[in-house]
């Protein structure tokens, strides 16, 4: 498992290259061809004994993230968005700025300065800085430049008996999984594919899918899970330890519906833990993959994870070993899915 | 009428229309040269000619729902399959892929104004039904005359053109698919795949609207000029004009700012392709049983059948 590198690894959406080279690294001896695109993904290619259907398994690089826009006179770092954002977790949060891998934290004015309508309001990107440590923009720009990425900042932590805190799970975890899977042979032409921007529209997905047209797919996810106090179980959308997660529908895509009953009924058969995602919250490189080409039988195996696009997020290591163990039976069986 | 009846009393919610595409195969499979499901679901109907491709194509697809959790109590919550008002599917009747049946009830007598579908669940009504389950609301339909009240009735009378014209039209050399397609309540997935693999030149997609204005039921199908996400072609909008006056077929136009139709996803694809929604008008749009007149299905299906037997090299 590489999950910790992958994790502390910084790589926006658009920013991936970082995190391509540490997998491209660890694929090679396996796989039978390995190719970076245009766009930066990486399609790594398992030759299988019949060349006669062609499988496709992918996972997303990228992570939410900032890119510094503009830098004050007094060395403060504007900066965007990347990618979606509960707007409330950002002040205070340690970031890791560029190339230069400047560290710094995201700063807001202090709440004894702030009015009223300030205090009772969400600061969003405009109100908000990464302080770097500059004393000026002149300072400031021996370390960043605008257009320059940014990412939290968090080490990876094993917590409880079998937890992982960290951020960039999403979706470090599905890569780090085919990662594994680029380990084995399968029957069929395989191809898997680590994708780029999704975080910001599923984009290295609709190339990536539209150029190497396969028959079927499975997209690796880390996927929202609610499961805390105050949530009822209906809204709850997953359970932390429940097991490897299967869509039935999101906001982009309706996984084929006889794609997904056959991988819940192989996850039995094999003592697998699996449960059904229960809302239709949250999007995934499916919603391009599944109208590729001539349209592609597409399904969804997640990774719960609480405080999804945080610093912090929380996954169960037995969560990971289900969804990894289940693409892995998948591709080991998939004459039976096709 | 009992053709469409017929049709609207199968389930085919949204990803899961296997039964309904299994109906329109079987309606289909003498009158032409070949008939598909594709990977997503799609059913597409070739006739095969030599002049410029001419893809038809309707949805077939019925919005619904997905049992996502059972509560001990055996309370079925449940994710609504494309977009649905909340208040207008309280007390009506969840009938399963499977053949069971549930009432959609509301948590804690919450006011039907400010419902989410959290709110809502279904009472199985002492029945068990397992997770990602999927059901379709239904009612009994209503005949008048010349009209007809019923669940998913816009669409299937889309459905019914559809066919009708394949198995009516003579004396053509276009080169003409018909498209069923599926997932159209969840983003026209199926109309975009099917556009891509079929790259046709000209497109017509038929597609339902509410009334407005000046398009009610009952004056005739509906020329939409230009929708929120599409624009239709000039040329084939003069051609269905044409070919509707030659016939003394009603039509009425429509322009509006908002609505989205099939064309738009299907403009794009291949070398670009000429396109245009024609549209049949309905009443309770958004509700679970629509209102839909004869004479409007009966105009868009004389116009499809002459517009197929046209000459396309213009």
């Amino acid at each position: 498992m590489f999950l910790k590198e992958l994790c502390e690894i910084s790589g926006a959406s658009g920013d991936e290259e970082r995190v391509a080279d540490f997998i491209i690294d660890k694929i090679k001896p396996y796989v039978d061809d390995v190719k970076v695109d245009i766009m930066g993904n990486v399609v790594a290619y398992i030759k299988g004994q019949s060349p006669e259907k062609k499988v496709m398994i992918a996972a997303h690089m990228d992570e939410v993230g900032f890119i510094i826009s503009f830098i004050t006179d007094d060395g403060y770092l504007k900066f965007k968005l990347v990618g979606g954002y509960d707007e409330r977790i950002l002040p205070g949060k340690r970031v890791i700025v560029g190339e230069n891998k400047t560290a710094g934290v995201i700063g807001l004015k202090a709440i004894h300065l702030q009015n009223k309508e300030e205090r009772n309001s969400v600061a969003d990107e405009s109100k908000l800085v990464i302080d770097i440590g500059a004393k000026s923009k002149f300072e400031a720009e021996r370390f960043v430049k605008i257009g320059d990425y940014a990412t939290f900042n968090d080490i990876y932590t094993e917590i409880g008996d079998e937890r992982i805190l960290a951020k960039a799970l999403d979706d470090r975890i599905g890569c780090d999984i085919m990662v594994f899977l680029a380990q084995e042979k399968y029957f069929y032409d395989t191809y898997l594919c680590f994708t780029v921007q999704e975080e910001i529209g599923t984009r290295g997905a609709q190339i990536v899918s539209e150029r190497i047209k396969p028959d079927i797919a499975v997209v690796l996810e880390c996927t929202i899970c609610s499961d805390v106090s105050g949530a009822p179980p209906n809204m709850e959308v997953t359970t932390l330890g429940g097991g490897a997660v299967l869509s039935i529908l999101d906001r982009g895509s309706y996984s084929d519906v006889e794609l997904t009953k056959k991988l819940y009924k192989l996850a039995e058969d094999k003592n697998i833990s699996v449960q059904y995602k229960r809302t239709n919250f949250g999007g995934n490189d499916a919603r391009e993959i599944q109208v590729a080409g001539n349209g592609v039988k597409t399904a969804a195996v997640s990774v719960p994870c609480r405080y999804l696009h945080s610093p912090a997020g929380i996954v169960n290591k037995k969560d990971y070993y289900s969804a990894r163990n289940l693409v892995s039976e998948f591709l080991k069986n998939v004459r039976e899915f096709i | 009428m009992k053709k469409i009846i017929e049709l609207c009393n199968i389930n085919a919610v949204s990803a899961n229309e296997k039964k309904l595409a299994e109906f329109i195969c079987d309606e289909l499979r003498e009158y032409a040269d070949e008939v598909i499901i594709d990977s997503v679901g799609n059913v597409i109907v070739h006739k095969c000619g030599n002049a410029p491709k001419l893809m038809l194509c309707t949805g077939m697809d019925e919005t619904g729902g997905v049992v996502t959790y059972v509560s001990d109590d055996n309370k079925a919550y449940f994710n609504f399959v494309g977009e649905v008002k909340c208040d207008s599917v309280v007390n009506m009747t969840a009938e399963f892929l499977n053949g069971k049946k549930g009432v959609v009830c509301v948590e804690n007598q919450k006011s039907v104004d400010d419902l989410k579908s959290s709110d809502l669940y279904i009472d199985m009504c002492g029945e068990t039904t397992g997770i990602a389950e999927v059901f379709s609301i239904v009612s009994e339909p209503v005949v008048g005359n010349s009209s007809i009240i019923a669940k998913a009735c816009g669409i299937r009378a889309g459905v019914y053109t559809l066919i009708e014209t394949v198995k009516s039209f003579k004396n053509t050399q276009n080169d003409i698919y018909a498209v069923f397609a599926s997932r159209s309540q969840i983003g026209f997935k199926g109309v975009k795949v099917a556009g891509k693999r079929i790259a046709p030149q000209y497109c017509v997609c038929i597609g339902v609207c509410g009334e407005e204005n000046n398009i009610k039921c009952g004056n005739g199908f509906v020329i939409n000029l230009k929708s929120g996400y599409s624009i239709s072609d000039t040329d084939l909008v003069q051609i269905v004009k044409n070919v509707s006056e030659e016939n003394d077929i009603s039509y009425t136009e429509k322009v509006s700012k908002d609505g989205i139709f099939a064309g738009g996803f299907v403009k794009c694809c291949g070398e670009g392709v000429k396109v245009l929604d024609v549209l049949i008008p309905t009443k309770y749009k958004d509700s679970p049983r629509q209102y839909i007149d004869l004479n409007d299905v009966k105009a868009l299906t004389d116009m499809l059948i002459k517009l197929c037997e046209s000459d396309f090299n213009f």
